[in-house]
């Protein structure tokens, strides 16, 4: 029983690590760093100032309030939402469609679901990226405030 | 003379983006072709992948810009005149999958028919016969992402010939194919030429037996360069004066090959190791060298299980221009045993 | 010396556009009949997005008239993601696919291609747009007042004109990319959103940003089609109805203009660089 267990685990373990290693090929290489950067700024700011400036137009730029940081903060981490479950999603229609290696990778001997979490890993780094950039402009601009010592960790889980 | 074809000295090197800093910054997919087809000729481009068929055939779609030289389709300069060339003519290429999934094979053959300016009546009418022909009229009105490999192969075959080109360029069109569709659309090819003596074909392949079964000529290209270029009969007649050999022998190591290229009056030689034996293809020089051969492997302890002397084939051709075959230049190395004396 | 032999009876240069036009939009137009799956991802999806807005909206007790700019924005999105997904984009798809080889080896104008395509996904995204009106004014009780028909209906023609013209011409544009045309336009959608004023009167971005933003024919057309359906948000306004009308004239004409010199240009630049037929992925 325990080396079955053993063998499953390592067995998915494989399928994840590789598609990990695949969706990190695909989603990071298609320009270089600078322009992934910009990329990696532009989209979540722009994101958020549609927000804030819907906000500041009614509330005349009261970010004291604190429903401010409650949106901003909500629509931050909503990136992963968007990313991860269209990073998962369309790494079956990529494989599917384009890169025409689905039937090779489900015939192989992979662990299917580890394989999709792994294809969403890249998206879940990138999302995380957007994510800590909003929070920090926010930190920095806006004055939201994020005392670490107050988070509940255990529950953000 | 008019040609339906025509190019002068034409070249195309490709830039290869990204490339590290030790590798190769540019690729020379044609170098100094030189070719002329005559209205009404089925004309074969035979070489391996990567030989610069495809190249060629963008080149005179209009599709790609020569780096050097000229190329004229019915006198039309393909860069400068390339409006006047699209009107007449067409491509199909092997393993396609243009066309749209979600609409019909009528409807996706319709389609193309307008961007040639065919009236509907006239398309559905060419749709209609020309599917008739290939074998696909009673999926007419199947989804095109519902058909197979080898059935969307054929609707793009029909959509080559639907607009009734002058020219039509089919770059590998049995590519992919079973052995009977493949057979079928020869079979096709070969009689829309027959019954329209004024039109021509371009047919780019790498299968030998292809390019002798259907074409007029064929220029044999390697590397961008055309090797060769005459009826597939003339061709083979250039080696009628040698003779080629076939044998079967017993060992697969190639031990003995240092023996027998010591022999004077072996053009070329190749060994392919088989199942518990290797098949030996010698050109010779005169059948007389054949003794010497005997000898030599005889000498090594060499069974020789089964020997014939055979007709010289377009695949012989090759061998005797590249020094390789097909086969191994597609490898990408230097083939089982190839020797040049 | 030329030499041609007779072949089928083909169209002259004005009829041959026509008929191209026509058979490029035909694929979209039926498509959507036979691929359902747009009712969902086109319609239920937007309309997830703009109630998410409403209420932020009304969490933070905007006056009603946002909630209608919002409701109107979000229907618009549609055209401005058909842009970009089906107009700008679409050249790399097609030759993904293997098409675009074809239409440019076809005697119709790439012109004519891609203004099929323009009015066959004008067509189908019309029908979603007015269906995101309709519910979304339903779910959250927004009142349109059309003061003038004739005008919006003049405003809207010109808006889609220029945006389609618009997206001509970042289609030839994307002719000479790979990859990267995916990620481009999906980088084209939040900023967009955002300086085009979608969510909230583009005057609230300062005059030069929002006369700036005013390239995208979006804004203009959004702004005046807003001053229009709601009787209240002539105050909202950027500038006036008229002037926008002048303005979003001026896009079409340069954006049409454009296109065509783009599309010739970006052609033959593909043609000689051998980028129309790569598949680099």
């Amino acid at each position: 029983m325990q080396t079955r267990l053993a063998s499953f685990l390592s067995f998915s373990w494989r399928s994840f690590r590789l598609a990990t290693w695949l969706g990190w090929q695909i989603e990071s290489n298609w320009a270089d760093p600078f322009l992934f950067t910009i990329y990696s700024l532009i989209k979540p700011l722009s994101s958020a100032a549609i927000l804030v400036i819907m906000y500041s137009i009614i509330t005349k730029a009261n970010f004291d309030s604190p429903i401010f940081p409650y949106i901003y903060l909500g629509n931050a981490f909503y990136m992963y939402v968007g990313h991860v479950m269209t990073g998962i999603s369309w790494a079956v229609i990529d494989d599917r469609e384009h890169y025409k290696t689905m039937k090779y990778i489900y015939t192989a001997p992979v662990h299917f679901p580890s394989y999709l979490l792994g294809r969403g890993v890249a998206r879940f780094i990138i999302a995380s990226i957007s994510v800590v950039v909003t929070i920090v402009f926010g930190m920095l601009f806006l004055n939201i405030s994020i005392d670490l010592t107050q988070v509940n960790w255990f529950f953000l889980y | 003379m008019n040609f339906a074809i025509q190019t002068n000295h034409l070249s195309r090197i490709y830039k290869i983006r990204g490339s590290k800093k030790n590798s190769p910054r540019e690729l020379v997919a044609l170098q100094d072709v030189s070719l002329e087809v005559h209205p009404g000729e089925l004309f074969g481009l035979l070489g391996p992948n990567g030989a610069g068929k495809t190249t060629l055939i963008k080149i005179l779609t209009t599709l790609l810009a020569p780096t050097s030289g000229t190329a004229l389709v019915c006198g039309y300069d393909v860069v400068k005149e390339a409006h006047n060339i699209r009107p007449i003519i067409n491509m199909v290429s092997g393993g396609e999958s243009s066309g749209y999934g979600l609409l019909t094979v009528r409807e996706n053959l319709w389609m193309f028919a307008q961007f040639y300016g065919l009236s509907s009546k006239e398309a559905n009418r060419r749709i209609a016969q020309l599917l008739e022909v290939v074998g696909l009229a009673d999926r007419i009105n199947t989804k095109s992402s519902d058909l197979s490999t080898g059935l969307r192969q054929k609707m793009n075959i029909v959509r080559g010939f639907l607009t009734d080109p002058q020219v039509l360029f089919l770059d590998e069109p049995t590519l992919g194919l079973d052995v009977g569709a493949s057979r079928d659309v020869r079979r096709f090819i070969r009689q829309w030429l027959d019954d329209h003596p004024e039109r021509t074909i371009l047919l780019t392949t790498h299968y030998m037996a292809e390019a002798e079964e259907l074409c007029d000529r064929v220029a044999i290209i390697n590397q961008g360069r055309v090797l060769a270029c005459d009826t597939p009969a003339s061709l083979k007649h250039r080696l009628q004066r040698e003779a080629i050999y076939h044998l079967e022998v017993s060992q697969v190591e190639n031990h003995y090959s240092e023996h027998l290229k010591a022999i004077q009056g072996i053009r070329k030689f190749l060994l392919r190791p088989r199942d518990g034996y290797a098949v030996l293809e010698l050109i010779l020089d005169q059948d007389e060298t054949l003794a010497a051969v005997v000898n030599a492997l005889t000498e090594n302890k060499v069974r020789i299980i089964n020997l014939q002397k055979r007709e010289p084939t377009l695949e012989d051709v090759f061998v005797d221009l590249v020094g390789k075959s097909m086969e191994d230049v597609e490898r990408g190395n230097n083939g089982a045993n190839p020797s040049e004396s | 010396m030329a030499t041609t032999v007779p072949t089928l009876p083909k169209a002259s240069s004005w009829k041959l556009f026509f008929k191209t036009v026509f058979a490029r939009a035909y694929p979209r137009i039926v498509g959507q009949q036979r691929e359902k799956s747009w009712m969902f991802f086109d319609i239920f999806l937007p309309i997830l997005s703009i109630a998410a807005y409403v209420y932020v909206y009304r969490a933070i007790g905007a006056p009603e008239e946002y909630i209608g700019f919002v409701v109107l924005g979000g229907a618009m999105t549609a055209f401005w993601l058909n842009v970009l997904w089906s107009m700008s984009s679409q050249l790399y798809w097609e030759k993904e696919q293997g098409n675009l080889a074809l239409y440019i080896m076809a005697p119709s104008s790439m012109m004519a291609i891609l203004l099929g395509m323009a009015l066959g996904g004008m067509i189908a995204t019309l029908l979603r747009a007015i269906v995101i009106l309709f519910i979304g004014g339903w779910l959250f009780q927004v009142r349109f007042v059309v003061t003038d028909f004739w005008t919006l209906l003049l405003v809207f023609f010109l808006t889609m004109t220029a945006l389609y013209g618009l997206g001509m011409m970042s289609a030839s544009l994307f002719l000479l990319l790979s990859r990267e045309a995916w990620h481009l336009a999906n980088l084209a959608q939040e900023p967009i959103y955002l300086i085009s004023g979608f969510y909230f009167p583009v005057k609230n971005l300062g005059f030069w940003l929002a006369l700036s933003a005013s390239l995208i024919p979006l804004t203009m057309g959004l702004d005046a089609m807003r001053q229009l359906v709601f009787p209240s948000a002539a105050q909202f306004g950027f500038l006036d109805v008229r002037i926008e009308v002048i303005g979003l004239s001026v896009l079409c004409f340069i954006f049409l203009l454009g296109a065509r010199y783009l599309l010739n240009y970006m052609e033959k630049l593909s043609i000689q660089e051998g980028r129309l037929t790569e598949s680099r992925r």
